[in-house]
């Protein structure tokens, strides 16, 4: 009897042995399979961001990465951002090798000035698409070009800008002259206009995208020609920090947050992640437009306006909104340049073209203020 | 446990293991069936999948060619509003030239409509796309599907120009946006996304369709097809949520809010990966197959081995069964050897005294004791054998030497039976030979023996050949062929023929004592001499035996012509006496007692050998550092240092003169075994002791250099008469020379034989057993030496001490020597029995058992038979003390005090006996 417990208990080990054996083969060729399977099927999209400056940076960098990343995970990509980049230095060409050598297939820049080398990278491979902000133009059909149609919510500051003003001069910082810097002048100057005819806009260029020195002696210069409120057309934040640390009520080019700073009027806000996603899902088909130029129809662009504004700057303004999407083109009617020159008559609209290509005038009652 | 428990047992072990593997290949199964499933479901899986990419590829497809409709559309609007803007400022009359259809519209900047049918409010955005410069499409429930293109006024827009499809159009199949139907084998459908409709159907498309989904009235499957449409441009579902049959497809259709969605069926799509599928299934399945082949057939080998364990298990059981059984065997015949000599001895006592019937009755216990003693000799063999502790010793020898004793005792016992025993040797066969003497020996006997026993008249021939095909140079192999015309063997006993206890046609041979055991053994004995042995048998006409051995060469010299040699050898025997003299030779005899030396010195006086004695292993080592010498007797048994520790340091000795030197041990314990034990503690040779004058010179001659050696021939006659008497014994002078070979006295040889030489040389008996046997023929009152010995014995009334015959034996047959010897035996009486007295008073029973040692061999060397066995009796005693636990030793040493006043007064007797008998004195 002894032997047979001992018997018994032997052949229960045993079997024990056996069934987690079995088990552990079972587990090791199901994990295989499932491995192989899942492999193969969930092969991750992969999208990259590349920055000529830290992701950080206020403005456009931080809002647009952001923005993407947002996209990205609502795509289910990966997104790698490579920060930093000296594109001007010639790191492009590395950059871009090691991001498709990664597997990327969607590859983001910000900034529209390194076109040719740019174009030369879409080029060379073409089954990864290249974005590039571009500011209202098309640099390249190699390329998706996408930029926002910022001229809208600009005729809306304009309207709100003259009706808080007291001095009715309103100050524009911006680079330098080019058509896409006078068109956001020229709408901000019609909505200027199309509440106070008589105000004046002045404008100071900075010549460069980023300067904080410059900003801060362009909004003297303005001060001193009697502004009291301003807005600008820049890349970085430093104006409107700036204005406000001067206690000069403005208006925010970039997104200023939830609650607006004491002397912020109103902030434009950019629905980067509705950009970045319905770029990236239509990007996928080949067919699609090469040019994405959106706007307030395309609810990517808005005016956060402060709460603070008396009630009839916020009904004014708020109706002025209401105009344009009801289908009121910024710039349409009677439009008449510095020079006398009519661009525009009544019952026609400005072609895209000329908004793109041709606006190399400025609008009546638009002063540039030069340093002496 | 008994044979039922057993039983039950063993079926439950079965059912268990039965159960235990058919668990384990259920088990396998069940986790091949898993992994195929597993496998099955993967494989489906992944195949909907890529049916489902390959489907969404396809609504791609079908959202570019109505891509590329409505770009077609949109250009030739375009055209159109180019033409419109030329004939500007007389838009009315241009728009007449294009404005023939009726769905064309013109709208200008903010939206009033100019021309053609009003559009719905929600038009207002794709309207302000145009005035953006963009050409779009979109559908309005209301009205219908609109087409607008902004129409130019030199750089800037004047107006907006749009086509509308109405509904009704959409709904035609006739409409050139109806892609569906050309198609076969899917249905494609375009659906707005703003307003959630349904576009342009495919054909068919409605209520009663089955891509008609009644819930929400909307496509099958739409929710889930724009929910995957929101991650990409495309999607695909296959899920019988939906439809078994049919895969769901979208895809937007670009630069439009449209998406085309798609049903095409999943065979028409899956068509050839079905095939893959389904030959990977099948492969799968054989391989499943062929994996039970290998299970079940690992399985079966498992239970193979499962059965070779119980077998093996069986096997050791019955190994260990037979292992007892042989020690059994072993131990029984030992136990019952021992009491059976001494019956036996006390049987010649009688046979001596007795008269009439009497002296009938105790030789028929004479007869049957020696018939049991070879059975058990037998018996004792046969469990050597099985117990693998016979071992085959392979030295010189000399084949005419062993021919001579077969041919002397078998051809006694055939003249006896009145059969015809001839022997046929071949002259060329050498002579020296190497092989295992005693073994060969003991086969040839046992056949022999057998021949001569089953043959009840007639003849028994024995041929020896030698065959040197296929052997080594120094190797040849030797056949001995034993044909006899005896009652022969049936064919059907002829295989159990060597099996053992198997005694053939009993009905016949149940007047023939025997074991069974003889040919076994036999047998054996020729296996482990790497021998054949063969038989060839007539039923009625008699038999052949072949006994093939493989033996070595030492010598190439020829045995010559071996009948003549029989003959002279006989005579040789018959006129013995001793054979050399060697004045040059010098041999060294150590023993403790000095009696057994003068009786070596006695012995070999004639020989003229110098002779030196030594008294202690330690003396004898001084001597051996000394001197050189020829040949060495050492004594087995001596108190201090005994031989074997002697001849051990001799050997080691690094002076000595002796290395060469041979060393014969002297034993008084001259048991079975015991050569090889001598042999492997590095002596040469044994001798039994008493030792006997003719063994002793035959050692002599044997191991001294052959130079010193010088034949007497006539020389010694003088002293040849007084030999004659030990070699004249008759009729048993050959039963003599048996029991004086040494190599015999190891015993159970002749296994076979029912005689009293068979055990006349076993060793624990050698002593009584020569006795006897020589007082019987000493009894018999043959005209011998011993025979005059007994005239004096006339004046002795007592009970007699002294057994003349056997003192005879001892000194080579000289009466004087005899005389000496028992001289010197009394003289020692005073000392020895002091020196017992003083190791029993002293408790020194290891001392004490040395010197009753000495006693019993010396005491035997004079004739005192019983002082001889009383003293062994207590020697036994003193070992036993030696050996056993307390409760044993206190037995001992109790047998020890209560027999030794035997021993003293037994010595006592043998001097008075001396005294009256032969007048030695003690003084």
């Amino acid at each position: 009897m002894k032997l047979n417990q001992r018997g018994l208990i032997l052949s229960r080990r045993f079997v024990i042995f056996s069934l987690g054996q079995a088990l552990l083969i079972f587990l090791a060729i199901f994990l295989s399979i499932q491995y192989y399977g899942h492999e193969a099927r969930n092969q991750k999209e992969s999208a990259a961001l590349i920055l000529t400056m830290s992701r950080e940076s206020p403005g456009w960098p931080s809002d647009m990465a952001s923005g993407l990343q947002a996209a990205c995970d609502s795509l289910g990509y990966n997104l790698y951002i490579e920060e930093n980049v000296n594109i001007a230095g010639g790191q492009l060409p590395d950059v871009t090798d090691k991001l498709v050598q990664k597997g990327v297939k969607h590859i983001v820049l910000i900034n529209p000035i390194y076109h040719n080398e740019l174009s030369a990278m879409a080029h060379r491979y073409p089954r990864v698409n290249f974005y590039n902000n571009t500011i209202g133009g098309t640099l390249s059909t190699d390329l998706f070009n996408y930029s926002v149609r910022y001229y809208e919510i600009r005729y809306i500051a304009g309207v709100l800008a003259a009706l808080h003003s007291q001095t009715g001069n309103i100050g524009y910082i911006a680079p330098f002259p080019s058509p896409y810097t006078r068109r956001d002048l020229n709408a901000f100057a019609l909505g200027v206009q199309s509440v106070r005819p008589e105000a004046k806009v002045l404008v100071r260029w900075t010549e460069h995208w980023v300067d904080p020195e410059r900003e801060k002696e362009a909004i003297y210069l303005l001060r001193h020609r009697g502004v009291d409120v301003l807005t600008y057309f820049l890349a970085s934040q430093n104006t409107a920090i700036e204005a406000q640390r001067q206690e000069l009520d403005y208006i925010d080019f970039h997104q200023a947050g939830f609650n607006l700073p004491s002397h912020c009027l109103a902030a434009m806000e950019t629905d980067w992640q509705r950009i970045y996603t319905e770029l990236l899902r239509k990007s996928s088909n080949k067919q699609e437009r090469h040019l994405y130029w959106q706007g307030m129809l395309d609810k990517v662009i808005d005016l956060h306006l402060a709460r603070n504004l008396s009630p009839r700057e916020t009904a004014l303004t708020l109706r002025a909104k209401q105009k344009i999407f009801q289908g009121y083109p910024v710039f349409s009617g009677h439009i008449e340049d510095k020079n006398g020159l009519i661009h525009c008559r009544e019952g026609e609209v400005i072609s895209a073209n000329s908004l793109l290509n041709q606006m190399d005038w400025l609008v009546k009652g638009v002063e540039i203020i030069e340093s002496k | 446990m008994n044979q039922n428990d057993i039983k039950i047992n063993s079926q439950r072990r079965t059912a268990f293991f039965f159960l235990r593997i058919v668990g384990q290949f259920l088990a396998f199964l069940l986790l091949l069936i898993g992994i195929g499933v597993l496998l099955h479901v993967k494989i489906n899986d992944s195949l909907n999948h890529e049916v489902a990419k390959l489907c969404a590829q396809q609504g791609k497809l079908a959202g570019t060619v109505y891509h590329n409709l409505f770009q077609e559309e949109l250009h030739l609007l375009e055209e159109e509003s180019r033409f419109l803007a030329h004939g500007n400022p007389l838009i009315p009359e241009s728009l007449n030239a294009i404005g023939s259809q009726q769905d064309t519209g013109l709208l200008d900047v903010q939206g009033h409509v100019l021309r053609g049918a009003k559009l719905p409010g929600a038009s207002t955005a794709q309207r302000m796309k145009a005035l953006q410069g963009y050409s779009t499409i979109s559908y309005y429930p209301e009205v219908g599907l609109v087409s607008m293109v902004p129409v130019y006024d030199g750089p800037n827009i004047r107006y907006v120009l749009y086509r509308l499809h109405s509904n009704k159009e959409l709904n035609e199949t006739s409409s050139y946006l109806h892609i569906s139907d050309r198609q076969a084998d899917e249905d494609i459908l375009l659906y707005d996304l703003d307003s959630q409709r349904v576009i342009i159907p495919f054909k068919d498309y409605g209520p009663e369709n089955r891509f008609y989904d009644r819930d929400t009235k909307s496509p099958l499957g739409i929710d889930r097809l724009l929910e995957d449409l929101s991650a990409s441009g495309e999607a695909a579902v296959f899920s019988p949520e939906y439809d078994e049959d049919y895969v769901l497809f979208a895809s937007r259709v670009p630069a439009t809010n449209f998406v085309a969605v798609g049903y095409v069926e999943w065979r028409s799509v899956v068509d050839g990966i079905r095939n893959i599928h389904l030959i990977i299934l099948w492969v799968f399945g054989l391989l499943v197959v062929l994996f039970c082949v290998f299970i079940l057939y690992s399985f079966m080998n498992q239970t193979a081995a499962a059965e070779g364990k119980e077998l093996r298990e069986a096997r050791d059981d019955a190994l260990r069964a037979n292992q007892a059984k042989s020690d059994f065997l072993a131990n029984m015949s030992h136990e019952i050897r021992t009491p059976l000599n001494a019956i036996l001895g006390m049987n010649e006592m009688i046979m001596r005294e007795a008269q009439g019937n009497l002296k009938k009755y105790s030789f028929n216990i004479k007869n049957a004791g020696e018939a049991l003693l070879a059975i058990i000799n037998d018996v004792l063999d046969f469990s050597k054998i099985e117990s693998g502790k016979m071992d085959i010793v392979s030295v010189s020898y000399s084949l005419s030497s062993v021919l001579n004793d077969i041919y002397t005792m078998i051809s006694y016992r055939a003249n006896e039976k009145g059969l015809d025993f001839t022997m046929d040797v071949d002259p060329d066969i050498p002579d020296a030979l190497i092989g295992d003497e005693v073994r060969i020996r003991q086969v040839l006997v046992n056949i022999l023996t057998n021949a001569v026993k089953y043959t009840p008249k007639g003849s028994v021939r024995f041929t020896i050949k030698a065959e040197y095909e296929g052997m080594a140079n120094d190797a040849l192999e030797l056949k001995f062929i034993c044909k006899d015309t005896g009652l022969g063997i049936k064919e059907e006993d002829k295989k159990r023929l060597f099996t053992k206890f198997q005694r053939l046609d009993m009905k016949k041979n149940r007047n023939i004592e025997g074991t069974g055991l003889g040919l076994a053994i036999t047998t054996s004995l020729v296996q482990m001499m790497k021998g054949t042995i063969s038989l060839d048998s007539t039923y009625g006409e008699g038999t052949t035996f072949t006994i093939c051995l493989p033996q070595k060469i030492e010598h190439d010299e020829p045995i010559g012509d071996f009948r003549s040699r029989i003959e002279s050898f006989l005579e040789q025997q018959e006129t013995y006496h001793e054979s050399f003299t060697a004045p040059e030779g010098s041999i060294l005899v150590v023993d403790d007692v000095e009696m057994n030396l003068v009786v070596v010195q006695s012995l070999l006086e004639k020989t003229q050998l110098h002779i030196d004695t030594a008294l202690s292993g330690k003396e004898a080592l001084e001597k051996i550092k000394e001197n050189r010498y020829d040949l060495i007797f050492l004594d087995h048994m001596m108190p201090e240092m005994d031989g074997i520790e002697t001849l051990q340091q001799a050997k080691e000795m690094k002076s000595s003169k002796n290395k060469k030197t041979p060393f014969v041990a002297l034993t008084a314990n001259a048991v079975s075994g015991v050569r090889d034990m001598f042999l492997s503690k590095g002596f040469d040779d044994y001798l039994a002791k008493p030792v006997d004058g003719k063994t002793l010179e035959q050692m002599v001659q044997k191991y001294m250099p052959k130079e010193k050696i010088y034949p007497v021939g006539e020389a010694s006659e003088e002293s040849g008469s007084s030999y004659e008497g030990n070699a004249s014994y008759p009729p048993e002078s050959s039963e003599a020379y048996a029991y004086d070979n040494n190599q015999y006295s190891e015993g159970q040889a002749e296994a076979g034989a029912s005689s009293a030489e068979a055990y006349a040389g076993d060793a624990d008996s050698a002593g009584s057993a020569a006795a006897s046997d020589s007082s019987s023929a000493a009894a018999a009152g043959t005209d011998t030496a011993a025979g005059e010995a007994g005239a004096s014995d006339a004046a002795w009334q007592g009970e007699e001490q002294i057994d003349v015959p056997t003192a005879m034996k001892y000194c080579g047959g000289l009466e004087a020597m005899q005389v000496k010897f028992l001289a010197m035996f009394i003289a020692r009486r005073k000392t020895v029995l002091e020196q017992l007295e003083k190791d029993l008073a002293e408790d020194n029973i290891a001392d004490y058992t040395t010197h009753i040692h000495a006693v019993k061999s010396t005491s035997l060397s004079v004739g005192g038979l019983k002082l001889s066995e009383t003293a062994k009796a207590l020697e036994m005693a003193g070992h036993a003390y030696q050996d056993g636990n307390e409760e044993e030793k206190e037995m001992n040493l109790g047998y020890i005090k209560e027999y030794h006043p035997y021993v003293v007064d037994l010595y006592n007797k043998l001097a008075e006996e001396a005294k009256a008998r032969f007048g030695v004195d003690e003084g």
